[in-house]
C-alpha cells in the first residue's frame, strides 16, 4: 500500500519530535549517578494522576494494543473479552495491593519474596523468573517494531525493517540506562497521552461515520468478517470443540491471573508511595486503561467493517496493523492535511507504545540482574550502591543488545506464543509466589521454591510441546509438529500447578491446613461481605438524621469499635488474623 | 478490606460471564436492542463496572502504613 509523501514526512516529523523529547525529558530527570533509589523507584513524588498513567503506560503494553486490537478485529467477541481480561488483571493486581498485598514494597520480585524468605536462593530463583517471564515479551515487540514502523512510514524493503529495530533498540537502551525509572515512568506518561488521544480521535470519527449507531456498525463489521452473525460470537478465535472451548478459558484465565504481575507492571506499582496514594492512582490507572481497551474494541470492530478481513490479513495473518489500516482508510475520506495529521498522531501512539514497552521491560530485567543476581546473589548484599547503579546501567545495555539482534534475525516469524508465554509464568509463577509470601503464614522456603520453579517450569515444557509452538500453521515452527499438550496457552493448567507445588513444598501439614482455611474463606468472604453491606446501609441514613431524636450524641447508636493497632512483624511475616479479612 | 472489595466483586462477576461464553452460546447469542447481543452487551456492562470499581476506590480511609524495613533503601541484610 503507497501512502503520500506529505503523510510520510507528517509521521518522520511526529517521530522525531516525540523521540526528542522523551530523550530531553529522560535526560534532564534522570537519576543522579550514586543514587540507587532514585535510579529504581524515582518517582515516588508524582502525583496520583501521573503516576497512574506511568503504571497503566507500562502495562498497556504494545503486544496488548496491536494484538489485542488485531484479534479484535479478526474475531470480534472474542477479542472483546480479552481486551475485558486485560483490564481486569489490573483491577484485581491494584486492588489487592491497596489491600492485603500493600506490604509488598520495594523494587523487583526478589525484594518482595526475600522480605518473608531471606537468602540467595530464593534471589536468584526470582531473578531467574523474571528474566524467564520479561525477555520473551520483550524479544516479541521488539520484532514487530520492525514490520510496524516501516508501515506507518509506507517503506517496502525487509531491510528497512532492521534498521527500524535497531533504531528503536538503541532509543530503548538509552532511555532505560540513561533515565531510570523515573526518566522511562515520564516516557509511559508521555505514551499514554498519546495513545489516549489518538484512540479516542479515532473511536470518535469512526462512530461518527457510522452515525453513532452500533448495529450499523456490528452490521459492517459481520459482513465484513466474512463469517456473518459469528463475529459477534463466542468461539470464532478458538473454535467451538472442546478444546477450544478450554483453550479460550485458559487463556483468559492466564491473562487475568498473569498480565497485571509482570515485573514491570510491579515494579512501577512499587514505587508508589502510601497506601492512599496508591488507591488513588490506581483509579487513574485502572480507568485509563479501560478507556483505551474500550476505544481498541471500537477501531478493531470498525477496520473489519470499513475495510474487510480479507484486506487485514493480505500482508499481516494476525492482523496486528489493523489499527494502522483502519486510520488509513479513513483518513481518505478527509482532505491531505486531516489525514496526515490523523495518521502521524496513530503512527506517533503506536511508535511511543513501542518504544516505552520495550524500555519498560529492559528496565525490569536490569533491575532484576542488578539488585537481585549481582547485589543479592553474588555480592551477597553487601555491594555498594555505586557499583550497584554501575551494574544496572551495563544491564539494560547486556539485555537490550543481544534482544535487539536476535529480534532482527527473527523478525518474520510468528512470535505470537512469546505473548502468551509472559502471561502464563506471571500467572503461573509470579502471582502465587507474591501471593503465598505476604498472605500466607504457612509457606517454607522450599514451598516458595517450589513455587518458582514448578510454576515456571510447567508453563515452559508444556508450551514447547504446545500446538503454538509446533503442528499448526500459525505455529513458531510452522514447519515441525511435535507436540502433545493439546492447549495453545497453559494457564488452565500451569497455575494449579504453580499453587499446588507451594502448598505441597512446605510441607503436608501446612498444606492441610492451607486448604482448611481457604475453604472456610470461601465461606466467611461472601457472607461477611453481605453482612457488612446490610450493616453500612442503615447506619449511613440513621447518621443523616438531626441528633434531636433522644439519642446520645456523638454516634448513630452503633458503638465505635477501637481500630486495632498492627504491630509489624519484623520479619515481614504476615499477621495470621488477616487471612480471613481480605 | 475496604480496597480489595471492588477487585474480587468484578472478579466475581467476570468468571460466570467467561462460563456462559464459553459453554451458553445460545444464551449470548440472544439478540438485544441496538445490534448488540446478550454476550456483548454483557460485556461493555462489565467494562462500565470495572470503571465504576476504580473511580470508586476510596480516599485515604486507611492510615498510612508505616513504610517498613526502611523505606526505599535497597541494600537489605542477608543472613
Amino acid at each position: 500500500m503507497t501512502i503520500g509523501s506529505f503523510t510520510q514526512t507528517a509521521a518522520v516529523v511526529m517521530f522525531s519530535v516525540l523521540a526528542t523529547l522523551a530523550m530531553l525529558l529522560c535526560i534532564l530527570t534522570g537519576a543522579e549517578s550514586d543514587d540507587l533509589a532514585d535510579f529504581y523507584t524515582g518517582y515516588r513524588a508524582l502525583a496520583p494522576l501521573t503516576s497512574g498513567l506511568a503504571v497503566a503506560g507500562d502495562y498497556v503494553s504494545a503486544a496488548t494494543v496491536l494484538s489485542a486490537s488485531g484479534i479484535v478485529a479478526l474475531s470480534g467477541y472474542d477479542g472483546m473479552v480479552l481486551l475485558l481480561s486485560t483490564v481486569l488483571s489490573l483491577l484485581l493486581m491494584m486492588s489487592l495491593r491497596a489491600g492485603p498485598l500493600r506490604r509488598a514494597g520495594r523494587f523487583t520480585l526478589g525484594d518482595v519474596l526475600a522480605r518473608r524468605m531471606p537468602g540467595r536462593r530464593v534471589r536468584g530463583a526470582a531473578s531467574a523468573v523474571t528474566l524467564a517471564a520479561v525477555l520473551p515479551f520483550l524479544l516479541v515487540q521488539l520484532s514487530v517494531a520492525g514490520s510496524l514502523i516501516t508501515f506507518i512510514l509506507g517503506i517496502g524493503q525487509d531491510s528497512a525493517k532492521a534498521v527500524c529495530i535497531l533504531i528503536i533498540g538503541i532509543l530503548m537502551i538509552a532511555y532505560a540506562a540513561v533515565g531510570g525509572m523515573k526518566g522511562t515512568a515520564l516516557v509511559q506518561i508521555i505514551k499514554m497521552v498519546v495513545l489516549l488521544g489518538a484512540c479516542l480521535a479515532v473511536s470518535v470519527l469512526v462512530l461518527g461515520r457510522f452515525h453513532w449507531s452500533t448495529s450499523a456498525l456490528l452490521g459492517a463489521a459481520e459482513s465484513g468478517s466474512g463469517a456473518g452473525a459469528s463475529f459477534v460470537h463466542p468461539g470464532m478465535e478458538w473454535g467451538r470443540s472442546a478444546t477450544g472451548r478450554i483453550d479460550f478459558l485458559s487463556l483468559q484465565l492466564s491473562v487475568v491471573l498473569g498480565a497485571a504481575w509482570l515485573p514491570h507492571v510491579t515494579m512501577r506499582v512499587n514505587a508508589e508511595a502510601g497506601t492512599s496514594a496508591a488507591r488513588r492512582s490506581m483509579s487513574w490507572a485502572v480507568g485509563s486503561t479501560a478507556v483505551v481497551a474500550l476505544c481498541l474494541t471500537v477501531m478493531g470492530v470498525a477496520a473489519t467493517a470499513l475495510i474487510g478481513r480479507a484486506r487485514l490479513v493480505a500482508g499481516d495473518p494476525q492482523g496486528s496493523s489493523s489499527v494502522l489500516v483502519l486510520t488509513r482508510a479513513l483518513g481518505a475520506g478527509y482532505p491531505p492535511l486531516g489525514a496526515a495529521v490523523l495518521h502521524a498522531a496513530i503512527g506517533g501512539a503506536v511508535f511511543m507504545t513501542l518504544l516505552s514497552a520495550t524500555s519498560g521491560l529492559t528496565l525490569a530485567a536490569a533491575t532484576s540482574i542488578a539488585h537481585d543476581l549481582y547485589a543479592g546473589v553474588l555480592r551477597r548484599g553487601t555491594a555498594l550502591e555505586r557499583k550497584e547503579l554501575g551494574a544496572a546501567r551495563w544491564a539494560t545495555l547486556g539485555v537490550g543488545l543481544p534482544a535487539i539482534v536476535l529480534a532482527v534475525l527473527v523478525r518474520n516469524w510468528n512470535l505470537q506464543v512469546l505473548i502468551s508465554l509472559g502471561f502464563c509464568i506471571g500467572a503461573s509463577a509470579i502471582a502465587p509466589a507474591t501471593v503465598y509470601s505476604l498472605m500466607w503464614p504457612g509457606l517454607t522456603r522450599r514451598g516458595l521454591l517450589a513455587t518458582l520453579i514448578g510454576g515456571t517450569g510447567s508453563v515452559l515444557v508444556l508450551v514447547a510441546f504446545s500446538p503454538a509452538v509446533s503442528g499448526s500453521a500459525h505455529a513458531l515452527f510452522p514447519g515441525a509438529d511435535f507436540h502433545w499438550f493439546p492447549l495453545e496457552t497453559t494457564g488452565i493448567v500451569s497455575v494449579p500447578v504453580g499453587f499446588l507445588a507451594g502448598a505441597l513444598g512446605s510441607g503436608p501439614d501446612a498444606a492441610r491446613a492451607l486448604a482448611g482455611s481457604a475453604v472456610r474463606a470461601a465461606v466467611r468472604l461472601p457472607v461477611s461481605a453481605a453482612v457488612r453491606a446490610a450493616a453500612r446501609f442503615p447506619a449511613r441514613t440513621v447518621r443523616a438524621l438531626p441528633r434531636a431524636a433522644g439519642r446520645p450524641a456523638g454516634g448513630p447508636g452503633r458503638v465505635a469499635r477501637p481500630r486495632r493497632v498492627q504491630v509489624p512483624d519484623p520479619a515481614g511475616r504476615p499477621d495470621p488474623r488477616e487471612w480471613y479479612r481480605l | 478490606m475496604i480496597a480489595t472489595a471492588p477487585g474480587l466483586a468484578a472478579l466475581a462477576c467476570f468468571v460466570p460471564y467467561l462460563l456462559l461464553s464459553a459453554f451458553a452460546e445460545q444464551l449470548m447469542d440472544a439478540p438485544l436492542v441496538g445490534g448488540l447481543n446478550t454476550g456483548t452487551a454483557l460485556g461493555l456492562l462489565q467494562l462500565a463496572g470495572f470503571l465504576g470499581c476504580a473511580a470508586r476506590a476510596p480516599k485515604g480511609s486507611a492510615p498510612e502504613e508505616p513504610s517498613l524495613g526502611g523505606g526505599n533503601r535497597p541494600a537489605e541484610p542477608q543472613p
